[in-house]
């Protein structure tokens, strides 16, 4: 009898798993997915001069989309050489059409807020005194600074093709920031001197094209606010034809009976905050669907993607005829933290990795990647300082003989300056930075423990307890206790370093790293005597950012801004030499930042902050890296003063292959 | 089978006012600490450069229900899970939770499961072998091994073997798929990606388990070898093989089946700190981060999700057990 050749269980399955595992050694799956430019014909222009995206013109030949020439304004605003970053930091060439920008965030938006978020003035880099009108057409403040004259520019659309008109203005400002029941109060920005005691903006519409924002007192520095990338278009600019829907006073009843259920809200306000989205989160789910005035919108939304395509209707161009973005699509893929973003860079999965997604410490493993990933490294300086070291004026406030307000509160700040002659900013570049950060500053510029010394001992911590320590002013043990969160990967080994080159001069020093969330809490506890903490320093000049005021970041202060805030309901009346800070705070808010005036006030403000030791800084200027792909080109030069133009002007950057 | 659905419905019943009071319990815990979701927000907005007034933060409280007492919280999250079944929503996602677990615990379950199904076939026979053979080349071999698979935290494992490959191949594992295949639709290509990228975290979850029950069953199968019945049923002429596989390794499975139980929630909850290193998008991820931003739904309904199933598993094993040995239902029906 035949008998059919038999194969055990087991070398059926050890065979096929063989056979399985062939293709697996033979093929090769490449996990880099290549640029797809599309050819076009760079001559090819409309009757206005401007050359149709590829991206476009499928729309634009099914009659779906208005050809070029419709859907731009009358007056473009041309970028080119100088416009987004100043000629001496990056060198401008006109590009091309095509190409997808990847970012791998740990949240939907991640650092594209940046790069979506339009201005309503614009200046290069972080600058606010070559100011061009951007959203609007034209700008003229008054000269008493109370009085701000808008012009829209005349055919500027939102992205789904409806006119940009006053009524978007008004629409928010009456219906929306005035409305009780909209959940939408005014933003700090539009606060006459940004103190919300004071009255907000009034608006004044005088036509379709042109509107006026009247403040009680001059607040000169409104004019930065426009420029900041902070507030962006979204202050003052919302697509009111889309958002009326949401309105209790202007949808259908049914109609906003359904949209309510459907996201499951309880009131119209609640409603109107989920969709009314600005551009920090113009990555987030409810963001489809929204008109933006952004050089993408968001098209898709999966678990863990974000995809954003070109704004068919953004009013940049550049002086060759193309419609910026010149990259026609941007997309986000996420991942759960930072150490499987850095992977991401490591394996060329990022197109220009930058500000939050990149640090000094890796830069190893940038350069090492480097050839795996097709990328390269370049540095600049940074938007934020150096990780500085807070003291914390209001610590104990409610003890009257406490010894640490005795030090704080010293005429001659005679504790703050030892502290800043014990810290050593250089040997900290050289142990954490690389030596790569700047020169010693600010009020830590000079390093002379023998003169700290002198000075704790005049401050009466002249006795030492059995371990050599200081003992306090008040002859008991004193400890200074410095606590961060661990926010960064360098806070921890500079705090360590800021300890031994105190415990050097004798202070006894303490260190608490703690999770941001518990940070926090300790902070509105007021529990925390010294932070270590970066701010937007380097962005405080020109007004783009305003975060000195003493709630923000390491918190010098936060007491005293909840008395201000809560017109003296809770927190601590202000001693006068912190009465002082708020009224030279908002006397600088009255003159743009720009002017003279405004720079005599920041100077003072600066004065203020740094003799009084609010903050002393570690270190010198930060740098950061920033990791792009090879063949991008219109990117900063190394030795950029901001790491964030990078991100900010993204719009401009093409790929060459 | 009567007493035995009995007793599986008593334990089902009593799972009821167990779960009221782990939810209750765990909605209070998770706000216990000072603050709530929506300080998380301004800071991380704050980091970020951006701020938000006192009123803007008010608004937002308003909009998530935060400015309402807790028991008020508590009992409309219930009343919503019981009559509508809707968990609420999440903050951080800004989407419902069942969403949001929808899309999340049927991957985290099939990994877990396969890496559950690997360990066994491997240990089972490993621990066995190890048993049988005792003090032989092999069972040191087999021993030392599963001590380091014991000591070497499943992380290090991970990020070793990640950065070995990596070194060698220049492939790096960034997540289950390699960017290529991440949207695209299912084909025979990205089956190999999945799998080209998925052995790493399988290998490394396998490699955490089989440790201890190649110990365990090594350890209960020569307590039973060393019995007397197996003594008898040598004498009685069974072979090596029959004896093994007749009397001693049920019984030796016990304490194996017994830990059944508390695997259902683990293939629910999966391995955070794996998930994390390789950034896989599973549950284990999104409960860390949500219990850190104070995201009370996402918590709450995560938390209610595990200790539901930890009192299914351990209903289930405790089922398995009383299946497996009848001496347990015995003395079970006895007592009772």
């Amino acid at each position: 009898m035949h008998r059919t050749p038999q194969i055990t269980r087991r070398q059926f399955t050890l065979g096929s798993l063989a056979a399985f595992m062939l293709p697996l050694a033979g093929c090769s799956l490449s996990s880099e997915i290549p640029q797809d430019l599309p050819t076009y014909d760079e001559s090819e222009k409309s009757a206005r001069g401007f050359v149709e995206p590829p991206f476009l013109r499928e729309r634009v030949k099914a009659g779906t989309l208005p050809p070029i020439d419709e859907r731009l304004p009358e007056d473009c605003f041309v970028v080119g050489s100088g416009t987004l970053l100043q000629p001496r930091y990056a060198t401008w060439r006109d590009g091309r059409y095509g190409g997808t920008i990847r970012n791998t965030p740990t949240s939907p938006t991640g650092n594209l807020n940046l790069a979506t978020g339009s201005t309503i003035l614009r200046s290069p880099s972080q600058t606010t005194d070559q100011s061009m009108p951007n959203v609007v057409s034209a700008f003229e403040p008054s000269p008493d600074m109370r009085t701000f004259a808008f012009t829209l520019r005349k055919g500027l659309r939102w992205s789904d093709g409806e006119k940009v008109t006053t009524e978007d203005v008004r629409f928010l400002v009456e219906d929306l920031y005035q409305h009780p029941d909209s959940n939408t109060p005014f933003p700090t920005d539009l606060f006459t001197q940004r103190d919300t005691r004071l009255a907000p903006a009034t608006l004044r519409v005088i036509d379709e094209l042109r509107f006026e924002l009247e403040f009680a007192a001059p607040y000169g520095q409104f004019v930065a606010a426009l420029h900041s990338w902070i507030p962006t278009v979204s202050m003052l600019f919302v697509p009111a034809h889309h958002l009326k829907r949401y309105h209790g006073d202007y949808a259908d009843p049914a109609a906003l009976q359904q949209e309510l259920d459907a996201a499951g809200a309880s009131s119209w306000g609640e409603l109107m905050t989920m969709k009314n989205l600005p551009s920090w989160s113009s990555g987030e789910a409810d963001a489809l669907g929204l008109p933006v005035l952004n050089a993408w919108v968001l098209t898709e939304v999966k678990e863990t993607t974000r995809v954003f395509e070109r704004n068919p209707y953004f009013w940049h161009v550049d002086a060759s005829g193309h419609q910026l973005p010149y990259a026609d699509s941007v997309v986000n893929y996420l991942v759960v933290d930072d150490d499987a973003l850095l992977r991401a860079v490591m394996d060329g999965q990022v197109t220009v990795a930058a500000g939050d997604n990149v640090t000094l410490n890796n830069m190893a493993v940038y350069t090492q990647s480097g050839e795996h990933a097709d990328t390269r490294v370049f540095l600049t300086n940074s938007f934020n300082f150096p990780p500085l070291l807070f003291l914390n004026h209001d610590y104990r406030h409610d003890a009257p003989d406490d010894p640490w307000q005795q030090l704080v509160a010293d005429p001659d700040a005679r504790f703050g300056r030892a502290l800043s002659l014990a810290i050593d900013p250089e040997a900290i570049n050289r142990s954490v930075y690389f030596g790569l950060h700047g020169e010693p500053m600010l009020n830590s510029a000079e390093h002379d423990p023998e003169k700290a010394r002198t000075l704790l001992d005049q401050v009466g911590m002249d006795q030492v307890d059995d371990k050599g320590y200081r003992l306090g002013p008040d002859g008991a043990s004193f400890t200074f206790a410095i606590t961060f969160p661990t926010i960064a990967l360098d806070f921890a080994p500079v705090a360590e370093l800021v300890r031994s080159q105190l415990e050097d001069v004798g202070l006894r020093v303490t260190i608490k790293g703690v999770d941001d969330g518990l940070f926090g809490q300790l902070v509105s506890d007021n529990a925390v005597m010294a932070s270590i903490h970066w701010n937007d320093g380097a962005g405080w000049s020109t007004g783009i950012s305003n975060d000195y005021m003493p709630n923000e970041k390491g918190a010098w202060s936060p007491e005293t801004w909840a008395y201000v805030q809560s017109k003296g309901e809770q927190g601590r009346k202000p001693p006068p030499y912190v009465q002082e800070f708020y009224d030279i705070a908002s006397r600088r808010t009255e003159h743009p930042p720009a002017s003279p005036e405004g720079k005599a006030a920041y100077e003072r403000l600066m004065e203020w902050l740094t003799g009084h030791y609010a903050f002393i800084p570690t270190t010198g200027l930060r740098v950061k890296p920033n990791v792009v792909k090879n063949g991008v080109a219109n990117l900063p030069d190394a030795g950029a003063p901001f790491e964030l133009d990078t991100i900010l002007n993204l719009e401009g950057i093409w790929f060459e292959r | 089978m009567g007493p035995v659905l009995r007793y599986v419905g008593r334990r089902l019943l009593l799972m009821i006012p167990m779960l009221v009071l782990i939810s209750f319990l765990s909605f209070v815990i998770i706000q216990l600490p000072p603050g709530d979701y929506v300080d998380t927000y301004a800071r991380n907005l704050a980091s970020e450069g951006g701020s938000v007034n006192a009123d803007q933060l008010a608004a937002l409280r308003a909009q998530y229900g935060l400015d309402q007492p807790m028991l008020v919280q508590y009992l409309v999250w219930m009343k919503n899970i019981l009559f509508h079944w809707d968990f609420g929503t999440s903050f951080a996602y800004n989407q419902p939770v069942s969403e949001i677990l929808a899309e999340r615990v049927p991957r985290t379950m099939l990994i877990s499961l396969v890496s559950i199904a690997l360990t066994w076939a491997i240990a089972v026979p490993v621990g066995i072998y190890s048993a049988v053979r005792k003090y032989s080349v092999g069972d040191y071999v087999v021993t030392f091994l599963s001590f380091v698979g014991l000591a070497v935290p499943g992380f290090l494992v991970a990020l070793v073997l990640m950065l070995l490959v990596y070194d060698h191949t220049g492939f790096l594992i960034t997540g289950l798929f390699s960017p290529p295949y991440r949207e695209a639709p299912w084909s025979v290509d990205r089956v190999l990606d999945l799998l080209r990228n998925v052995w790493l975290p399988l290998v490394v979850l396998t490699v955490a388990g089989i440790g201890g029950i190649v110990r365990v069953l090594r350890a209960s199968l020569l307590d039973e070898l060393g019995k007397q019945y197996v003594v008898t049923a040598r004498a009685k002429g069974l072979t090596e093989g029959q004896v093994l596989r007749r009397y001693p390794l049920r019984l030796a499975m016990n304490p194996l089946l017994s830990t059944i139980g508390w695997m259902l929630p683990a293939t629910v909850g999966g391995e955070i700190v794996v998930s994390k290193v390789l950034n896989l998008p599973t549950t284990g991820p999104v409960l860390l981060e949500s219990i850190q931003s104070q995201d009370m739904y996402l918590t709450g309904a995560i938390v209610l999700l595990l200790s539901a199933l930890t009192i299914i598993g351990t209903v289930i094993s405790d089922v398995a057990l009383a299946v497996a040995d009848p001496r347990i239902r015995y003395e079970r029906s006895r007592a009772a």
